[in-house]
């Protein structure tokens, strides 16, 4: 078994480096021998070749979303078709085109793909995060936790005890990471 | 008139955003804005020059090896250090893989989308589809039962629902000309250019590190080189680097130059649009001596004007009179005024943002409309890129750059002018690739012979320490980023990073218009390109996506709900 948690976004825009803050936390923290962390900035397409032996894949980034900053969300990333829109460019590439070429590539392999993301507060220059944020990494680590032993009892969580809510594009399980 | 607005709307801060005129099937005029402001030079004041690759690696995602070697190159010239000549391969050798790698990725994943019909490859013969692979190429991954395979997993793919990767171009479009066999090869080139993509990055993990974010080193390289010891670069480690350096020539030789050729060989009207400014500038890259000896850059620097290939300017990024930056259109203020030019030692960064408050329909493009400076050089609109550094290599007459542009151009039948165009710098970014790949098993030569003969240093210690160090120092580092020309300007006061500037490729080709009214390169190349369907501007897309556009550099949010990341507006 395979698992792979990698942290996105850019360090030098505050808030928006928020997944690569908590990646270098979780490497001190949850130093599993059949865990690998990975920090991914904002690579992109070029981030695909590291992704592609993982069983399970989990994402840590900022994300967007009608809630107050710092709220933790969980999204799963796997069972929902994902359309992926025009390109103006190269690095337009994300995370749901990283995710549909490995669903196409890997297939049956790929057991489960999530996504835990911050609200961000601020998405400027600098290499810190914000008080609010900040305060929101030991939730994300305990959130972290919480998966990466599901995934070691190598059970994924049934699916009717995903709680339904905001919707990833209408449907797909989303849910806010209360306590 | 029509007016098109191509705008990422999704990703918090903005992107590249193109406004295009149309009129009578034409855009007649373009603007190109960038809607966010970086400014990120600003982490790096009052840092230790030795670490300001790490951040500087950080400013764009993709391109984070361009900007630490810019970074610690500008440093290097500053300090007066030198680079061992085996840390220079090295680099060399890096460089080189990065450069195909990314051309590579561009051309299958993100331009052949504008040329080639991901639907159509369905109703493709995959008899008809291994001939044409047999007349273009011996590459063994041609059989029928091999594209019947690839055709029904795509098929699998579509009927899934799950179109993906492959959705929301515009597949209806009429100018999408190829046959469905073509468009059934392409497809299979763009899978197989994944599994080409993992052996590739295995030569940068194999000298950079297992991350993702290589480590770099001011004065060298961070490698130790002993053959026989197994925790550094050994003998079993040259060999697997030199397994996939034949990978990734060969794939160049036999998939993407075939590919280009006979996809562009459908194309050729691509060669009277999409010219733009007519002025290529590069710094020249790969120094097969010390780092600035001009002279023994495998890519040699200079600029061209008016396409006039007879005569190659020199370019000294140091003359204050040279490389400048207008913010007549840009969202900045400069104290001295804003129809000044300014070198980007003196240059400033102050932001001044006066432009109608988001969201909003339309630019103001009369006053300032872009968070991009507009640099210059000479006064001149520059185009970087591919196209620019075999332009100067060619009219240069380096050899092993110009056999190949001939090559290419016998091949499309097309004259040299053929160059100035959106297919010219599509055809330019795959000779490029294809120098770059025989240059490649050179390098490795070079690295062999220099161990060979116990030249094994790979940093030079001098003056790491800043006690060494001038009390002030000033410094440029270049940089031939795979989409163009990147420079860092530096200056050192009393060990610290005093001042920092960046122009980065696409600053060069996307910038708006500077005081004297002069577009960009984006905003010429559009003028005069053909638009069937304002609604369905494929044609804008394949001259922008022509230049590698990298504007995502900083932010990349995405939207929990929202899924439409471009939209498209006409009025």
């Amino acid at each position: 078994m395979s698992i792979t948690v990698v942290g996105l976004g850019n360090l030098l825009m505050g808030d928006e480096g928020v997944g690569v803050h908590a990646v270098r936390v979780l490497r001190e923290r949850l130093a599993w021998p059949d865990v690998t962390y990975l920090d991914g900035g904002t690579l992109g397409l070029s981030l695909l070749p590291y992704l592609e032996e993982a069983v399970y894949l989990l994402f840590l980034d900022a994300i967007r979303a009608d809630a107050p900053p710092g709220t933790v969300f969980r999204l799963s990333l796997l069972d929902e078709p994902i359309r992926i829109p025009l390109k103006v460019s190269a690095h337009d590439i994300a995370l749901p085109d990283l995710v549909a070429l490995l669903k196409f590539r890997r297939g049956e392999a790929l057991q489960a793909v999530e996504l835990l993301g911050v609200v961000p507060e601020r998405v400027e220059p600098s290499m810190e995060l914000s008080p609010t944020v900040q305060a929101s990494l030991p939730d994300l680590v305990s959130w972290t936790l919480r998966i990466l032993q599901a995934w070691s009892a190598s059970e994924r969580p049934p699916r009717e005890q995903r709680a339904k809510g905001i919707g990833w594009a209408g449907g797909s399980d989303v849910f806010r990471c209360a306590g | 008139m029509a007016r098109i607005v191509v705008d990422p709307i999704t990703r918090i801060e903005g992107h590249l955003r193109i406004e295009a005129e149309v009129d009578g099937g034409r855009i007649v005029r373009a603007y190109s804005s960038c809607t966010m402001w970086r400014g990120v030079e600003r982490i790096l004041i009052g840092r230790d020059p030795r670490d300001a690759w790490a951040f500087a690696q950080r400013i764009c995602g993709v391109c984070t090896t361009v900007h630490a070697y810019a970074s610690i190159r500008a440093v290097e010239d500053a300090l007066g250090i030198d680079v061992p000549p085996l840390a220079q391969a090295f680099r060399n050798l890096m460089i080189a893989t990065q450069n195909v790698h990314d051309h590579v990725m561009h051309f299958y994943h993100l331009h052949a989308l504008d040329w080639v019909n991901v639907p159509n490859a369905l109703k493709a013969d995959p008899k008809q589809t291994a001939d044409l692979a047999h007349a273009i190429s011996d590459w063994p991954n041609s059989s029928e039962a091999y594209f019947r395979d690839v055709q029904s997993k795509l098929k699998k793919f579509v009927e899934s629902g799950q179109l993906g990767i492959f959705d929301n171009a515009y597949w209806d479009h009429p100018a999408y000309k190829l046959p469905p066999e073509a468009d059934l090869l392409a497809v299979a080139h763009y899978l197989e250019a994944l599994d080409w993509q993992r052996r590739v990055i295995r030569i940068l993990t194999f000298l950079g590190g297992k991350d993702p974010h290589p480590n770099f080193l001011v004065g060298g390289v961070p490698l130790s080189v002993n053959l026989a010891s197994p925790s550094v670069v050994n003998a079993e480690v040259l060999s697997m680097i030199k397994t996939h350096i034949d990978e990734l020539k060969t794939f160049v030789e036999k998939v993407y130059i075939p590919d280009l050729l006979a996809i562009a060989g459908f194309y050729k009207e691509w060669a009277q649009w999409g010219a733009g400014v007519g002025n290529y500038l590069a710094y020249g890259e790969l120094p097969d001596g010390k780092t600035n000896q001009v002279d023994r850059l495998y890519l040699p620097r200079g600029a061209i004007l008016g396409r006039d290939l007879r005569t190659v300017h020199d370019v000294d990024p140091k003359d204050p009179e040279q490389v400048q930056e207008s913010v007549a259109h840009s969202y900045y203020r400069y104290g001295r005024g804003d129809d000044v030019l300014l070198h980007p030692f003196e240059g400033e960064t102050e932001p001044h943002y006066t432009g109608p408050k988001p969201p909003y329909e339309y630019l103001n493009v009369e006053s300032k409309y872009s968070w991009l400076k507009a640099p210059r050089w000479r006064g001149h609109s520059m185009e970087v890129g591919p196209l620019a550094r075999m332009l100067v290599a060619y009219a240069k007459g380096k050899p092993y750059v110009k056999a190949k542009v001939d090559y290419v151009l016998q091949k499309l039948d097309a004259p040299l002018t053929a160059l100035f165009s959106t297919l010219g710098r599509t055809a330019a970014r795959a000779i490029e690739a294809w120098v770059m790949a025989e240059y490649l098993p050179q390098v490795y030569d070079r690295i062999i012979s220099l161990i060979r003969m116990g030249d094994t240093t790979t940093f030079n210690a001098l003056k790491w320490d800043p006690e060494t160090w001038p009390r002030e120092a000033k410094g440029f580092g270049y940089m031939e980023a795979p989409r163009g020309a990147l420079g860092h300007w530096v200056t050192i006061r009393d060990g610290k990073i005093a001042h920092y500037q960046c122009v980065v490729p696409s600053t060069w080709n996307g910038g708006p218009r500077d005081a004297a009214g002069q577009p960009g390169p984006y905003e010429a190349a559009l003028e005069g390109t053909p638009i069937q369907n304002p609604e369905a501007p494929l044609e804008l897309l394949r001259t922008v996506h022509s230049f590698d556009p990298c504007m995502a550099c900083a932010a990349h949010i995405y939207d929990a709900q929202g899924r439409e990341i471009v939209r498209v507006r006409v009025q």
